[in-house]
């Protein structure tokens, strides 16, 4: 390398070297430092080819892999949409049927297992319950431990009774 | 008239060009045969391990081949090929990306097939043995790049496609691509240039 070459690789700035690199000229138009790095080049180029064909060569066929997917790809476009949407309408329908039947035979099994009180006798039994609540509120000790209800004492005399 | 004729071999070359690439992409096998190294190649020197550039150089032709129906002929065959191949590399670096950088840096130091290939392969005069040294270098110092600045160095310098070309297959505009080019050789100048002046 001559001390004029050496001083051009030294001047040259990344942007020139990029340019110089991709230019396609002889080796005089370069410095040493471009022409070195183009010959690593085309060695790596010419090498890695050659471990490619040569792994290439071992590959098997493709044809097996394409013909296994065309099955499918010969089969129209709207006609696979066509049965996406049938596939969804008919899951949703079969959903929504399923709830309308289920909501109804459970309000049946409802019906059917607790027999339902006439209103006569519906009247009675909450008028019952309230003349027990009045009882116990006319007749409670003032106790707090009375509010909770653990034991019922009836006729203790609380009313002045015959006792 | 000399026009004329000038316009109608352009339409013949073309059309027989036509005729060729379709034929190619009717046979699978063909295409393979055709395309399979050089897009190897580029994938290996992207992904760095064996294994997985088969796969993706597979996947990349077939899906080429059940597209083929999609390629209008705006560019080059081997630009169309290396377009499904950049975005089968992107798609795999995005879903494993953990596992791929940790892969790329565990094999920086444990050397894969290629770089084996170019330590070693023939015996050669003391310059061309210089230049398989400073190629496994260059190979060694693509680890350091991103995966853009990767991808656009090795279609410009290795398969040396024109900036058009590579803006087509990456999908990115041309100054864009000039970046990222820019930066890689910066890179690979610093790791490798001056070492053999």
């Amino acid at each position: 390398m001559t001390p004029e070459m050496q001083k051009r690789t030294n001047e040259l700035t990344d942007e020139q070297f990029c340019e110089m690199l991709m230019e396609h000229g002889s080796e005089e138009d370069g410095t040493a430092e471009v022409n070195g790095l183009k010959d690593a080049l085309a060695t790596y180029r010419t090498e890695t080819l050659d471990w490619a064909e040569r792994r290439s060569a071992a590959q098997p066929s493709l044809a097996a892999a394409a013909g296994r997917r065309s099955l499918w790809g010969a089969a129209p476009q709207w006609a696979l949409a066509a049965v996406a949407v049938m596939t969804v309408t008919v899951g949703v329908m079969h959903f929504v049927g399923n709830d309308t039947e289920e909501t109804a035979s459970t309000a049946e099994v409802t019906t059917q297992l607790a027999p339902q009180p006439t209103r006569q006798q519906q009247i009675a039994e909450d008028n019952e319950l309230l003349e027990s609540i009045d009882s116990a509120l006319n007749t409670g000790s003032g106790l707090p431990v009375d509010s909770l209800g653990l034991e019922h004492v009836p006729d203790m005399g609380h009313h002045g009774s015959a006792e | 008239m000399a026009t004329t004729l000038l316009h109608a071999d352009v339409l013949k070359l073309a059309a027989r060009e036509q005729v060729s690439v379709v034929t190619e992409l009717d046979d699978i096998d063909t295409l393979a045969r055709n395309y399979r190294p050089r897009l190897l190649r580029f994938v290996m020197a992207s992904v760095r391990d064996e294994d997985l550039a088969d796969t993706i150089v597979q996947d990349a032709l077939l899906k080429a081949y059940r597209n083929r129906a999609g390629f209008r002929g705006d560019c080059s065959l081997n630009t169309w090929l290396t377009g499904i191949a950049v975005n089968l590399i992107r798609d795999h670096a995005r879903t494993q990306k953990f596992k791929f950088w940790k892969k790329a840096s565990a094999n920086a130091v444990e050397a894969d097939e290629m770089a084996n290939h170019l330590r070693s392969s023939g015996s050669s005069p003391e310059g061309a043995l210089l230049a398989r040294e400073q190629a496994l270098q260059v190979h060694m110092a693509m680890e350091e790049l991103s995966q853009n600045q990767r991808t656009v160095f090795l279609l410009r310098f290795i398969e040396e496609m024109d900036l058009a070309e590579i803006s087509e297959a990456m999908g990115m505009p041309v100054n864009t691509v000039k970046t990222h080019l820019h930066r890689a050789v910066k890179t690979i100048r610093a790791k490798v240039g001056g070492q053999r002046v």
